[in-house]
């Protein structure tokens, strides 16, 4: 009964409902410690009078919330961020062996040796009557750090869906810039084999002139430089793709015989069931592997899942640390206030009354403490954000989430309720001693 | 002569407990193991669960020399099954409905979490790790009856999977 009518219920409503249960206990505690007591004027007259501890404290609370929270945060943008750069990527074939390599060098650009798809099996995948786009990713050279990959205008119009300026390349020295790369049509580039980092530069003597660019696709292919895949073959002295007739009209067909291979195609058909259908067909031929890159991936991320898990419950356990320090510090804060709690106590205030005001005093630093720590949160997000997107060339989004105000609420009430315990020692104190002192 | 006796022992011994072994591999097979024509279906199993949504995932060789289109599938168990494939959208993966999908002669078609899969939605049971359900598989050549088992919650794979039936 209450399973169907929570799952009916729409996500934000779960979310929201979540977060109010969380901060329950923080409610309930406060109603029931200050019922009948107006502690705000003494409260804001402890603030004010023991102003620096109460920044440091709340300082020391947002910055521990802001970590977690940005962290927590950061690990689901990267998630969405490396999901989004492989949504282009339908179906990927390559030789037999590792998917994830084959993953890592298709869609992220990482630099991997790869073995290659032949002619004959080039030829099957691009002639099946299922297959709408076939497209062959030859990579392995680059020019000042960025990739160099060769392929087919059909696959350029399919990942940015269309140039941003000029137009596609129509003969073999032509390239196409990605949104990232700091090239401008007119540019001239001389790429070199490999990814350059090795210090031999080894120039192929081939020049390639920009001739249009890439709109951002948020994926490493932004920082790629696209090229006709015929100059890839030819630069390294290989049959370019088609026969001794060929009129130079650059892409499909090619010529089996003429193919020398390439180290990944990408494939996509119209519907999802027929792109599913090629997978079992791919896989199944020996000379073949097929995969989902998404696929692929969110393997990888329910691996990821259980780091999650542990990154959660380390944020929240240093928040617990911080807490548990900061109600230390206020144990002893209340032992120098103890003359004048005692002082209040022999003009009639009840223990109560004693109690209310300590629990209030730590409970209005917690939660402003979290408040500023889930603003800071936000900014350290957007921080983070930025540094991963420029160093994985991957874009990263992460803004803060139920997740993190869920963590946020549980440790809140968490240490409200856990606050009670310096409050209720202070509320014990002995008056005539504390007068004494 | 003692020894000769021995052997003889031996060597019967050994052919009762192949025959055993051959009898129990049966019975398992039964259990893992369906067939629609040349159309063989492996391994069928589910995580365990509470209801609710269910995915199951199996094995399928068409051994033959035409394509098969699997369409779907109904389980007593639960109110609606659909057959769905993963997919990306927006940075999030989540599960589409297929209106069919063809196996070509001799291909493979593995389902598996993150891939193709039955959704089974409105499970009316809790489902525990060791049960078992039935399932029935529609292709377009016909409808087989398949049992499902239920492994651990966080399952990748049929605690089989490997196996050469």
């Amino acid at each position: 009964m209450f399973e169907t009518f929570w799952f009916a219920l729409p996500i934000w409503m779960q979310d929201l409902l979540v977060f109010l249960a969380l901060l329950a206990p923080l409610f309930i505690a406060g109603l029931i410690c200050l019922r009948g007591y107006r502690i705000t004027p003494l409260l804001v007259g402890l603030l004010r009078r023991h102003r620096m501890i109460s920044l440091t404290f709340m300082a020391l609370i947002a910055t521990s919330v802001a970590i977690s929270a940005s962290l927590i945060a950061q690990e689901r943008g990267l998630r969405a961020g490396t999901a989004r750069a492989a949504e282009k990527f339908d179906l990927v074939v390559a030789a037999p062996g590792s998917e994830i390599t084959a993953m890592l060098a298709a869609v992220y650009l990482q630099p991997s040796a790869l073995a290659l798809v032949d002619g004959d099996t080039y030829i099957k995948i691009a002639t099946h009557e299922l297959v709408s786009l076939a497209a062959p990713l030859a990579f392995g050279d680059s020019w000042n750090g960025a990739p160099v990959v060769g392929t087919t205008d059909a696959f350029i119009e399919h990942l940015g869906d269309g140039l941003s300026t000029g137009r596609m390349f129509a003969t073999i020295d032509e390239a196409i810039a990605g949104a990232a790369v700091d090239l401008s049509i007119g540019d001239k580039i001389a790429p070199v084999h490999g990814d350059g980092s090795a210090g031999a530069v080894d120039e192929h003597g081939f020049e390639y002139e920009i001739v249009g660019t890439l709109p951002a696709t948020g994926s490493p292919w932004d920082k790629a430089i696209l090229v006709p895949v015929e100059s890839v073959w030819d630069v390294h002295n290989l049959p370019n793709g088609h026969g001794s007739d060929w009129d130079g009209t650059l892409g499909a067909p090619f010529a089996p015989e003429h193919f020398p291979g390439t180290p990944a195609v990408l494939v996509r058909a119209e519907a999802l069931w027929a792109n599913y259908a090629l997978q079992s067909e791919f896989n199944t031929d020996p000379n073949t592997m097929a995969f989902f890159p998404g696929s692929v991936l969110a393997q990888l991320h329910a691996l990821m899942g259980d780091i999650r898990q542990l990154m959660s419950v380390l944020a929240v356990t240093t928040q617990v640390l911080v807490a548990i320090a900061v109600l230390s510090g206020l144990a002893m804060l209340s032992k120098l206030l103890s003359r004048r709690l005692a002082l209040l106590r022999a003009l009639g205030a009840p223990r109560r009354f004693i109690l209310a005001l300590n629990w209030g005093f730590a409970t209005v630093l917690i939660v402003i403490g979290a408040g500023i720590g889930l603003v800071l949160g936000i900014g350290a997000t957007a921080i983070l954000s930025a540094m991963i997107t420029q160093r994985t060339n991957v874009l990263v989004t992460a803004h803060l989430g139920w997740p993190e105000l869920h963590i946020v609420a549980g440790f809140v009430s968490f240490v409200a309720i856990l606050s009670f315990i310096p409050a209720y020692a202070a509320s014990r104190r002995p008056i005539t001693e504390d007068l004494r002192t | 002569m003692r020894i000769a006796y021995l052997a003889a022992f031996l060597l019967s011994t050994t052919a009762v407990y192949a025959d055993d072994h051959k009898h129990e591999e049966h019975a398992e097979q039964g259990s893992h193991l369906a067939e629609l024509g040349e159309v063989h279906l492996l391994h069928a199993w589910a995580p365990a669960s509470e209801g609710g949504d269910v995915l199951v995932f199996m094995e399928i060789e068409n051994e033959g020399h035409e394509t098969v289109t699997l369409l779907g599938a109904h389980a007593h168990i639960a109110a609606k099954v659909e057959l769905v494939g993963f997919e990306l959208k927006d940075g999030h993966g989540h599960y589409e409905p297929l209106p069919k999908l063809p196996i070509a002669a001799g291909a493979h078609m593995t389902l598996a979490p993150n891939g193709v899969a039955f959704q089974l939605s409105g499970v009316s049971e809790h489902l525990h790790q060791g049960d078992e359900f039935a399932l029935h598989i529609e292709f377009a050549a016909g409808e087989i009856e398949m049992m499902v088992q239920v492994e651990a919650a966080g399952a990748t794979q049929h605690s089989h999977a490997g196996h050469n039936h």
